[in-house]
């Protein structure tokens, strides 16, 4: 397990890269998916089975699907990256700023003393899961449901006067 | 659960779902009324309804308000008291201000989809307002900020609107993965998700050993979250892009409700949760003690520093305000700072901050509507645009000159007082070793650098010579907005004891759990 875990997480890790260092948006995007799946990965490797398939579904499968169609709607999105070159002139800043979270949350995570895991570990029934959502969580949930709306409108608002003074230059 | 124990709910909740029913309706309205009325027609409608909607929930507000009553659901995830009914009085004031600005000057074409986004993003600071939980308060920044992003960018022809719009859109994605991760360690190590928790847990802690180097790394990772949503420095960057390419009434959302829920967010999860590991800041610092304390003043005084002075070399009326936004940052978390050697807050801190952030929020929605009304015969919004604009437009250069007075803190506006609180507040945490006599002497002095940029713009306006002397006419509904928010910012101003001294006994200016 311990093995499968190290190798998962290069992978994560190098799809992650990828992801950031491509020029081509839609191999980005590949890349992206690519690493949602390691992330996946990561979950079942840590038993949490629940987060695992939540995140195969939703990111693997739902949200990977989203950016590539918005990248294949979206005008010339797959030659976008050619012209500039993704790392510009804030690199070594960004990099440097990277480096410096990266120390502290990894000092913070080394100092850490990591309680023993209950045994057996607590299993959170899917439908306690659902539950929760409607009684204690349920303004959050619904919340959360007008957020979507407000993105879905808001994403809209954006793309769609794009496209159509596109529509009128032509 | 039956249908007469959801009743009370529904009157706690009123405000939400009549809001939530206004933003829909919007949409609605657009897709019926497409056909039928065209683009300006349109924006008046529905522009007006959502007025009318916004007044009804003012009203709602005002009975909360009044009943004094309190509720809680789900650990924190919505808290209404009369005090948080107060704030989102304010809030809908100024997303009202905004409304009324967008009335006349169309610049979307999907007008229904418009003001659907200003609702929802008002709906998001109502949650957030009411937000006593960490998954609660993730959700309702989003919903308050996805809306503006796409409002920041709405301006469609403008360049520098999309500009801004992306690089609010990307800051603001940054600041919420920082908050997120920090919320992820802070409930990781605590098992707490609501701050009344989080604070006991706090507590518990003290004698165990304290919460350990990972909670702590959660709160910094929290606070530079909230630095962007605040527009502080160093988290600053997005603000001026984002104020210059919003449209002048989406800006006026961005510098006025938003903030102030930012800031008062910011105070329940510093002052509220995280208080057992705040630390101090008195005196020098080799006698400062570890907390979040430390940080939030060298936010402090970067957002003093830069605002202030970055303020001065502006030529743009828009990015001036953003700049003067950092600025007032930089004066509100002086007041988060405001805490004894033993870590008790000053009595007169949280409701300072409170007064603050409503005052700031008013003053700036008037000061957008004001160059709102100037801008209509303008070419621009840069500062050359406004040359000797009070000849042309009396009425709303009055306005803003009184606004700006207010915000550079000038007696006898509410904007004097909403300083003298914080930096009393400020001095009265350690009153008798004046330990943070040093921050309250420099905010001082940067605050005398922002009477000088304050002044500088009004002189544009009233002493410069204008090129061209056609006056500007100011809409009837815009001129109503302005002297509702000059009467509030001066009216707050002559009452500033009492408006503390009713925040006070509200009760839960922090948390509803004292």
């Amino acid at each position: 397990m311990r093995t499968a875990f190290i190798l998962i997480t290069f992978w994560t890790l190098a799809s992650g890269l990828l992801a950031i260092s491509r020029r081509n948006m839609i191999h980005c995007a590949l890349a992206l998916i690519s690493f949602f799946a390691g992330i996946a990965a990561l979950l079942f490797t840590l038993s949490a089975d629940f987060l695992g398939a939540v995140q195969l579904l939703i990111y693997v499968g739902a949200i990977s699907v989203l950016i590539l169609f918005a990248l294949l709607v979206t005008h010339d999105a797959s030659r976008l990256g050619d012209r500039g070159a993704p790392f510009s002139r804030g690199k070594w800043s960004g990099w440097m700023l990277s480096a410096l979270v990266f120390v502290v949350l990894g000092f913070g995570l080394h100092r850490v003393a990591v309680p023993p895991p209950p045994d057996p570990a607590p299993a959170l029934p899917v439908a306690e899961i659902g539950r929760l959502l409607v009684t204690r969580h349920a303004v959050p949930f619904l919340a959360m449901a007008l957020l979507l709306t407000a993105a879905l409108v808001g994403s809209a608002l954006v793309a769609i006067e794009e496209s159509s003074e596109h529509a009128r230059k032509e | 659960m039956n249908l007469s124990d959801l009743l009370p709910l529904l009157r706690f909740l009123a405000p939400e779902i009549l809001l939530s029913a206004l933003a829909l309706g919007a949409l609605l309205g657009e897709a019926a009324l497409s056909r039928l009325l065209g683009v300006e027609k349109r924006q008046n409608l529905l522009g007006w309804l959502a007025l009318l909607g916004l007044g009804a929930c003012l009203v709602i507000l005002g009975d909360q308000a009044a009943r004094g009553e309190t509720l809680a659901l789900g650990r924190g995830a919505f808290v209404a008291s009369p005090f948080n009914a107060l704030l989102k009085t304010a809030a809908t004031l100024a997303v009202m201000a905004s409304v009324t600005m967008g009335l006349r000057a169309p610049f979307v074409r999907h007008v229904g989809e418009n003001y659907a986004l200003v609702l929802f993003s008002l709906l998001g600071m109502f949650f957030l307002l009411s937000a006593e939980s960490l998954l609660m308060i993730f959700v309702a920044l989003e919903l308050t900020s996805l809306p503006l992003y796409a409002l920041a960018a709405s301006q469609k022809g403008a360049r520098r609107s999309i500009e801004g719009g992306l690089k609010y859109l990307l800051f603001g994605g940054l600041s919420a993965a920082f908050l997120l991760f920090g919320i992820s360690y802070v409930y990781g190590m605590s098992g707490q998700g609501s701050l009344a928790g989080l604070r006991d847990w706090l507590v518990a802690q003290r004698t165990a050993g304290g919460p350990g180097f990972l909670f702590l790394t959660g709160v910094c990772l929290m606070i530079v979250g909230l630095g962007f949503k605040i527009a502080a420095a160093p988290f600053h960057l997005w603000a001026p892009d984002a104020y210059e390419g919003a449209p002048l009434p989406a800006a006026a959302i961005l510098a006025s409700a938003s903030k102030l829920a930012g800031i008062v967010v910011a105070a329940r999860l510093l002052l509220g949760a995280f208080l057992p590991v705040a630390g101090n800041v008195l005196g020098s610092p080799l006698s400062w003690h570890a907390g979040w304390s430390p940080a939030v003043a060298a936010l402090a005084v970067a957002s003093l520093t830069v605002g202030n002075l970055a303020a001065l070399a502006q030529r743009n009326a828009k990015r001036f305000m953003a700049y003067s936004s950092v600025a007032h940052a930089g004066n509100v978390l002086v007041a988060f700072l405001a805490l004894d050697a033993s870590g008790r807050p000053a009595a007169l801190a949280a409701p300072a901050i409170a007064y603050y952030a409503v005052i700031y929020a008013l003053t700036n929605a008037g000061v957008f509507a004001a160059i709102h009304a100037l801008a209509w015969g303008a070419r621009g919004d840069d500062f050359a645009d406004f040359r000797g604009a009070a000849r042309r437009a009396p009425f709303p250069a009055f306005f803003l000159l009184i606004f700006l007075l207010s915000l550079a803190g000038v007696p006898p506006m509410a904007g004097f007082f909403g300083k003298l609180f914080l930096f009393m507040a400020a001095l009265q945490a350690d009153a008798t070793h004046w330990g943070l006599a040093w921050l309250v002497a420099y905010a001082l002095a940067m605050n005398v650098v922002a009477l000088g940029y304050y002044l500088r713009f009004a002189r544009v306006l009233w002493v410069e010579p204008a090129e061209d002397l056609r006056p500007i006419s100011t809409p009837l509904e815009l001129r109503v907005a302005l002297v509702a928010l000059a009467l509030l910012v001066l009216g707050l101003g002559v009452f500033p004891s009492s408006c503390l001294a009713a925040f006070r006994t509200m009760g839960g200016v922090l948390l509803l759990r004292g």
